[in-house]
């Protein structure tokens, strides 16, 4: 795929907060103030976005359209996606590659999902069929045969990620130590997040005293199921500047979407089948469409949301993304280098393991709690020193979101050299700091973003 | 949206059969045979896809990347989409737009369904339908026609009552929704890929069970599953190829989504979104450069979505093939099959040839190819390039799905097209256009990928 194309930005951006799933709110009720809240926090009305893409997994087609229909009934086109747990980043990567090619100059990305408590269930949805990722739990049951641990136990996704740390532990050492230090590590930054499901800050101790899932994953190791939705807005330059955003806008320097490859199911590797190599490629990619050398780049970034579904996932993705060399992820942990005061904060927000993973929500969200961090808005959980170097830019921020199937999105974000913090911005419109506040949004915030044209019989049905 | 961009064609497409619901056949067979016929069709291997986009309503997240899979695993994005019934075009849609941009030469969109037998449900019973709103405002309208109370299934009830409201403001009546749906049924006699094959006569169609007040069982479509599959390239893609004697042009295409009036309207046909279809066609036929309302004249061959007889009636108007008044006047005329100024679902449109969601639209665009390049055989419209001009007439695709988007596109001989040599016929060894055959591992084996996993492809049953 050509890279070349016009440059792009995040201008506007939102989350709900991410809560246990008991069927409380509607995924069009998540969705409308996800959309409020981003159209508020960039100046827009919903007349602006030229075209939309909604992620989620769970729901009927065009759950999407019930959504945005709140916000205002204007024809464009509006695209339902997904692609399991990096749906939200899929849905975002539509929008950027639409404003990248010029084909519009605005374009909105809205992810959300209403799931089922307890663990994720491959196939319940359409249990009369095969499900796309039986051949990857088929694959790593496999692989146990080959692994010290011997055959693993639980449900079927904590066990695949479980594999993958186990093969980490037996190449390269490491233990189950470490996977509690990245969960506490998560918990406790998670205190600093309103938007969180979990606020508990558990101890390490903590993490392993938890019940066991399988032979290497504590319950507090795992991210929950969740309810949410997030929602990114992306222009143009051209759009950026027309609409006085030099004030918040964060460029998506460099994002690609990518698939498996053979080694994911022919490689006798646990890691593998969890998209180790994914992760690898997709991240090259990304670094060498930021114009870095091969290898290069990874200490120009500051702050990073990464796919930490399971702890171990988070381990092993230290090493895929070339935060460090391959064997010494754990050594990574040992030295503090994923938390304040080390080389990288890593999950601000408290990841998935403890803010929540509503699958088609989850991807947005990560951007949206970096761009908070870009713009410097992020109070508590706020990455320090990320502008303190000769380069006004400052430091990178980088979101890596991963779903098994699979594909895995990776973005490069940055303040671009036009940024100019002051004047009126999103805290002002929403009234609060919405990067480190979450508040509901009330009928008079609708009223203030949605379309000439809307429709008084979708929106009446609105439960705020 | 802008709409200039690179110029954009169909290289390769594929159908398989479309078939009675009975959990015969997985997504993942289904989306690999007619991906396999697709690139052969265009001469490729898999390695010549950029992207993909797969579309499909029922079956969990990822079911895309289990069917390309079988393919290759290159590495390439892929995305899964949907818009209900719309939800194959959507995904050429997608395709298309990434090569009319430019940061693609060449993109796959795929589409399957396998679906349960009977009327559409939900599987996700926990809570609202997003359409909920849609079968709400029909049910309210049904008081203000003179047909009062409505009854039946969700789908085919607000279809229904679009019907009986065009014949209220317009004419018409039960009579031209048999005259269509026999219509549909009889062109597909000719087509191997079809679900129904009966050619049921008017008389047969009045006297089958009555679904609702207005439809009987045979004016509406099936559930089905299969699968359709369409390869998107640019210009220099398809000179770098050869492929001058098949490629057929997207000159344009649009995707639309409700207005207020769909629920704020007095209106039965709004609400199943006549009018979505009307500013997309206006839009269409603009981006083709007409000026507004004209153009329709200079189209052949359309497939459009004829879920159930009345909405192929209300469309004719909607797209402006005829007045908004005067639909059952063209029907009367016989001016939507052979002999006729238009040739509408030679196919035997969906409620003869099926309907599996994530499959039909990309359906439509493989019949409405097949038909530009003249190679359809027993379905050929005839007189499609009897003009001054060698580009020959348009054909129209119109796809819709509730919830909503339409899509409509309008294809075309491009002026470089040059029938001869070496093209998909000779590649797959017959003329697929009208003739439906299975794929073998050998097909496969000329396709796939370099970089391909006998993991996988071990399990397909071709």
């Amino acid at each position: 795929m050509k890279v070349k194309g016009q440059r792009s930005f995040i201008i506007g951006c939102s989350s709900t907060a991410f809560i246990k799933p008991r069927g409380l709110r509607t995924t069009e009720d998540m969705g409308l103030e996800a959309g409020t809240k981003a159209l508020l926090d960039a100046g827009l009305t919903y007349d602006d976005i030229e075209t939309a893409f909604v992620g989620y997994c769970y729901g009927d087609s065009t759950s999407g359209q019930r959504a945005l229909y709140n916000l205002g009934m204007t024809g464009i086109p509006i695209i339902n996606v997904n692609n399991n747990c990096s749906t939200g980043s899929t849905a975002l990567y539509q929008a950027n590659n639409l404003v990248k090619s010029g084909l519009v100059d605005c374009a909105l990305a809205l992810g959300f999902e209403r799931m089922s408590p307890g663990s994720i269930q491959v196939g319940t949805n359409f249990p009369d069929r095969p499900s796309p990722v039986g051949l990857f739990s088929e694959r790593t049951k496999e692989l146990e045969a080959l692994m010290t641990a011997g055959t693993n136990f639980g449900p079927e996704a904590p066990r695949m990620f479980a594999n993958a740390g186990q093969e980490y532990f037996e190449k390269y050492g490491g233990s189950i130590e470490h996977l509690a230090s990245i969960a506490s590590k998560n918990h406790k930054h998670s205190v600093n997040n309103p938007y969180s499901q979990f606020r508990n800050g558990w101890t390490k101790e903590q993490v392993l005293q938890a019940p066991k899932i399988n032979n290497q994953l504590t319950k507090f190791m795992c991210s929950p199921t969740s309810d949410g939705a997030a929602c990114c807005i992306v222009a143009s330059e051209d759009f950026v500047h027309a609409h006085r955003l030099e004030n918040q806008a964060i460029e998506i320097v460099a994002q690609a979407l990518e698939t498996d490859q053979p080694l994911a199911f022919e490689g006798r590797s646990a890691m593998e089948v969890v998209g180790y190599g994914m992760s690898e490629r997709c991240a090259d990619k990304v670094f060498q469409q930021a114009g870095f050398h091969e290898g290069e780049g990874r200490d120009q970034v500051g702050v990073i949301e990464l796919h930490d579904c399971f702890a171990s996932n988070e381990l092993i993705t230290y090493a895929a993304l070339g935060l460090c060399m391959p064997d010494e992820a754990h050594k990574l942990v040992e030295r503090g280098d994923n938390t304040y005061g080390g080389k990288y904060v890593v999950n601000p927000s408290g990841g998935l393991e403890a803010k929540g993973h509503p699958l088609g929500a989850t991807g947005l969200g990560m951007h949206f709690f970096i761009t908070m961090q870009l713009r410097g808005w992020a109070g508590p959980m706020q990455a320090p020193a990320l502008f303190e170097g000769a380069d006004k830019r400052g430091k990178y921020g980088l979101i890596h979101n991963i779903g098994i199937g699979g594909a895995v999105v990776i973005s490069l974000l940055r303040r671009p050299e036009f940024y100019k913090p002051g004047g009126e911005d999103g805290r002002i419109r929403l009234g609060y700091n919405h990067a480190h506040e979450c508040r509901p949004i009330t009928r008079a915030d609708v009223y203030k973003v949605k379309s000439k044209r809307s429709s008084a019989y979708v929106l009446k049905r609105a439960k705020l």
